[in-house]
C-alpha cells in the first residue's frame, strides 16, 4: 500500500511537469500525449488488484505483473539513453562545422 | 628522389604543447618544410601566440577544444585550401622524426599508393611495456574491427595525397579518429602500404599519450558508432 501512495504521488508530480510544459508550450503533441498515456496506464496499474496485475503478467511470461512494469521502464529507459545521445552526438557534429568554420576564416597567411 | 617540396603540407593539431611546438616547427622546417598548417584546438597555455609571432607556420584557432581528430580535419580542409598535393599527419609533442617524411613520401608517390602509415614496429624503437601491449591490442581491435593487419595503430604519421584527404573526411573528432582512418582506408579501398619510422619516448610524450581507460572508451565509441550506421 505504501508503495502505491508513493508512486502515485510521483506519477501526480510528473503530470503536474507535463501540465506546466503544455501550458508553456515546450513539449510537442506527439510527446505529451505519449508521456500521458505512459504514466495514465501507469498509474491505473499501480492500482488494479494484485491478481489482475499477476494475470496480466503471466500473458507476458513474467510470474509478477509489476515486474512487467519494471522491465518496459529499463527498456523505455534505454531507448531514452539511446535517443539522447545520438541528439548529443549530432549536436557535438554541429559544435565542431561551426568551430571549424570560425577558425578556417582567421587562418594566418 | 629529389621532391618539390612547396607541394607537401604539414598538418599538426596542437593542444597545450607551447613547450615543445617551436622546437618541432623548427626541426621540420631544417627538413626543409615550410608549408606547415598548425590548428590550436582551444589550448589554455601560450602555443598560439608563441607559433604565431615566432614563425611563418599557417595557424588558426578552435575557440574551443573540440579534439585531435576535428582539428587534425580543420587543418586538411585548411592544407586543401592552399593547394596542397600532399598532406602530412604530424604530432605536437615532439615524438616524430622530421627524417620520417621523406622515405614516407618516396614511398606513396614510387607505389602510387593513396595513404602511407608511419609503423614503429617495423624499426628498433624503445617502446615502453605499457604503450607496446596496449598497441598490440589496438592492432587485433584494427583487424576485428576494419579487417584490417597492421604492424601499428594509433602512429599520428602519415602521408597521404591530398585527394586521399579529401576522401577521408574525418568525422571522429577525438582520439577515434585514428581508427576511423583505419576503418576507412578498408571501406574506401584505398592502396596503402606502411613505413618504418622513428618515436622518440619521452616523460612528457608518455604523458600526452593514451591511457588503458580511454583506449577502451575509443572502442565503445566506435563500435556504438558503427550499430548506428
Amino acid at each position: 500500500m505504501v508503495i502505491q501512495i508513493i508512486a502515485t504521488i510521483i506519477i501526480l508530480i510528473i503530470f503536474s511537469q507535463l501540465i506546466r510544459k503544455i501550458l508553456k508550450d515546450k513539449a510537442s503533441l506527439t510527446k505529451i500525449i505519449f508521456w500521458v498515456l505512459f504514466w495514465g496506464i501507469s498509474l491505473v496499474i499501480i492500482w488494479l488488484p494484485k491478481e489482475t496485475i499477476d494475470n496480466i503478467g503471466s500473458v507476458f511470461g513474467v510470474g509478477r505483473g509489476i515486474d512487467v512494469l519494471v522491465y518496459l521502464s529499463i527498456i523505455l529507459l534505454f531507448y531514452n539513453n539511446l535517443r539522447l545521445n545520438e541528439r548529443i552526438d549530432d549536436m557535438n557534429k554541429k559544435v565542431t562545422k561551426i568551430v571549424r568554420e570560425v577558425a578556417k576564416k582567421s587562418t594566418s597567411s | 628522389m629529389e621532391l618539390n617540396k612547396s607541394q607537401v603540407y604539414i598538418t599538426i593539431p596542437l593542444y597545450n604543447d607551447s613547450k615543445m611546438i617551436l622546437k618541432v616547427i623548427k626541426s621540420l622546417n631544417d627538413n626543409g618544410y615550410n608549408n606547415i598548417v598548425i590548428v590550436d584546438d582551444g589550448s589554455t597555455d601560450n602555443g598560439y601566440e608563441l607559433v604565431k609571432n615566432n614563425t611563418n607556420a599557417i595557424i588558426t584557432k578552435h575557440i574551443i577544444n573540440r579534439g585531435q581528430g576535428a582539428a587534425l580535419q580543420t587543418a586538411m580542409e585548411i592544407a586543401i585550401d592552399k593547394g596542397a598535393k600532399y598532406i602530412v599527419h604530424f604530432d605536437s609533442d615532439g615524438q616524430h622524426n622530421p627524417k620520417d617524411i621523406q622515405p614516407m613520401l618516396n614511398t606513396l608517390i614510387e607505389g602510387n599508393y593513396d595513404i602511407v602509415l608511419g609503423s614503429r614496429f617495423l624499426k628498433k624503437n624503445k617502446i615502453p611495456l605499457k604503450k607496446r601491449i596496449l598497441l598490440k591490442g589496438g592492432i587485433l581491435f584494427t583487424y576485428l574491427f576494419s579487417h584490417i593487419w597492421l604492424t601499428d595503430v594509433h602512429n599520428g604519421i602519415r602521408v597521404m595525397t591530398s585527394e586521399t584527404a579529401k576522401k577521408l573526411n574525418i568525422q571522429h573528432d577525438r582520439f577515434e579518429h585514428a581508427s576511423e582512418i583505419l576503418d576507412k582506408i578498408k571501406i574506401l579501398n584505398l592502396k596503402y602500404t606502411e613505413v618504418p619510422v622513428t618515436i622518440k619516448y619521452t616523460k612528457y610524450s608518455m604523458s600526452k599519450g593514451q591511457s588503458i581507460s580511454n583506449s577502451i572508451n575509443i572502442a565503445y565509441k566506435l563500435i556504438s558508432s558503427k550499430i548506428k550506421e
